[in-house]
């Protein structure tokens, strides 16, 4: 479908003739953030692993691919800071586990890290064929060295797919 | 036959048992919905872009500004705020690299995004604009950048807040800078056609080539045939001279036997035949004049 956009008083413009996407559902899509809940813990006196199950991630791709396509979704976490400490993201590790596809057809990979302080890759999906669904259900380390300052600690995460 | 009846049996169960596996895990996140994006008018002069439906391709001109809608969409059962942002990418080996956080480059100093936050109703979608204005004096390269939709989590109870965005890649070739690969794997198709093309450019000296190696195949088939015919020939040649060997060999003995003992000692029947035979042995002198007490090997082989 082809039709003329109004006029624009900007004479610059040279784009006026837009198409319309065909397809009214195709896009690429996130699930949205989730409030799972983490159990507290006692001030460690050696240090120790906290292990943080967040909530699934969900890429869902209805961009009709037809082998050329790709997504590819990074992570990054800020550092973990309390009133009085800080807990450095560079030492986050992060596993996506198991991760499931449903609908479509294609090559999903992950990649477990050991430092979240850059944005880089943990799962992504390659020679992607028809809309598809793809869930994982990360699991955050964060070493929590002994004797480390109470409170609560305060960071975010960051998934990004495209 | 029975084996493999068997061998499939058990390979459609195993499947089986994999598709419900699967099935089962697919079952197991729960649905709390999505944020996404996607490109809802594509401008005409890359409608026939591949990627147009899924990347901003567009050709920027230098002091042109250029508008795009994009739409931003909510699956989720609940109200969300939607920021939107242009951010950073580079394109390095094939790898469209993202930035962190709202880091900017060249592109997204030139995008504007209006509105850039909106609120989407549960199972709603929302229009937004990107208006790209690059200046007159923009190099000829191209330029990469992503529009991002992002949700923000609340906190939870240990503090951590979760961040969900997406984004629509941009590859954006200005002025009149060559077309880039969109992706890795296109990089390899790319790879893929030079190949062909320059196979293409000597079509001719491919098809020698053929020709010569089917002709040595012939050669070589031809050779092997013959060598092999040749070689069963020469073996039934040397059997056939061993056997005549064997028949002489043979012979010989049976001569030897008879110059040692006459007829009548090798078979009775002589002895029937000729009664007179030992009586002419006895007389020496009646012998045969050629014997003079050598062997029979003494004599030249005048038979063989």
């Amino acid at each position: 479908m082809v039709f003329s956009a109004a006029p624009i008083a900007h004479a610059a413009v040279t784009n006026l003739e837009f198409v319309i996407n065909p397809y009214s559902a195709g896009g690429l899509a996130i699930s949205v953030p989730t409030s799972e809940s983490f159990t507290s813990m006692v001030t460690p006196e050696i240090s120790t692993n906290a292990l943080l199950t967040l909530g699934a991630v969900t890429v869902t791709d209805t961009r009709r691919g037809t082998g050329g396509l790709t997504w590819t979704t990074s992570a990054i976490a800020s550092d973990l800071i309390s009133a009085t400490d800080t807990l450095t993201a560079s030492t986050f590790s992060y596993a996506s586990g198991v991760h499931s596809i449903t609908g479509g057809s294609a090559t999903v990979q992950s990649q477990t890290r050991t430092s979240m302080n850059a944005s880089s890759m943990v799962e992504r999906a390659i020679a992607i064929l028809g809309s598809h669904v793809v869930s994982w259900t990360p699991l955050l380390t964060v070493p929590v060295p002994a004797f480390k300052n109470s409170g609560t600690y305060v960071g975010t995460i960051t998934h990004s797919v495209l | 036959m029975k084996k493999f009846a068997n061998l499939i049996g058990i390979l459609v169960i195993v499947a089986l048992f994999q598709s419900f596996s699967l099935s089962a895990q697919a079952a197991d996140p729960v649905a709390v919905g999505s944020v996404g994006i996607r490109i809802s008018e594509i401008p005409a002069d890359v409608a026939d872009h591949p990627y147009a439906k899924v990347y901003i391709v567009s050709r920027l001109q230098p002091g042109v500004e250029m508008k795009q809608r994009l739409e931003v969409f909510n699956t989720s059962p609940k109200e969300f705020k939607v920021s939107l942002y242009p951010g950073m990418a580079t394109f390095v080996k094939g790898e469209f690299k993202i930035g962190e956080g709202r880091m900017g480059n060249t592109l997204s100093r030139w995008t504007k995004l209006t509105p850039n936050t909106v609120l989407v109703k549960a199972g709603g979608s929302k229009f937004f604009n990107v208006t790209i204005s690059p200046p007159s004096d923009a190099a000829s390269i191209t330029q990469y950048g992503v529009i991002w939709a992002e949700v923000e989590g609340t906190p939870n109870e240990a503090g951590i807040t979760s961040v969900s965005r997406v984004g629509i890649r941009m590859y954006m070739p200005v002025g009149d800078s060559s077309e880039s690969p969109i992706s890795s794997t296109d990089m390899v198709s790319t790879t893929n056609e030079i190949v062909v093309k320059k196979s293409f450019i000597s079509n001719s000296l491919l098809i020698m080539i053929g020709l010569f190696a089917l002709l040595s195949l012939l050669f070589f088939i031809f050779f092997v045939v013959f060598s092999r015919r040749n070689n069963s020939v020469r073996k039934a040649q040397k059997k056939n001279e061993k056997q005549l060997e064997e028949q002489w060999r043979n012979e010989l003995a049976r001569r030897r036997r008879i110059w040692k003992h006459g007829f009548d000692r090798l078979d009775p029947r002589h002895r029937m035949q000729r009664p007179d035979a030992r009586e002419q042995r006895r007389q020496p002198e009646q012998r045969d004049p050629r014997d003079h007490g050598r062997s029979y090997d003494e004599y030249d082989d005048e038979g063989r």
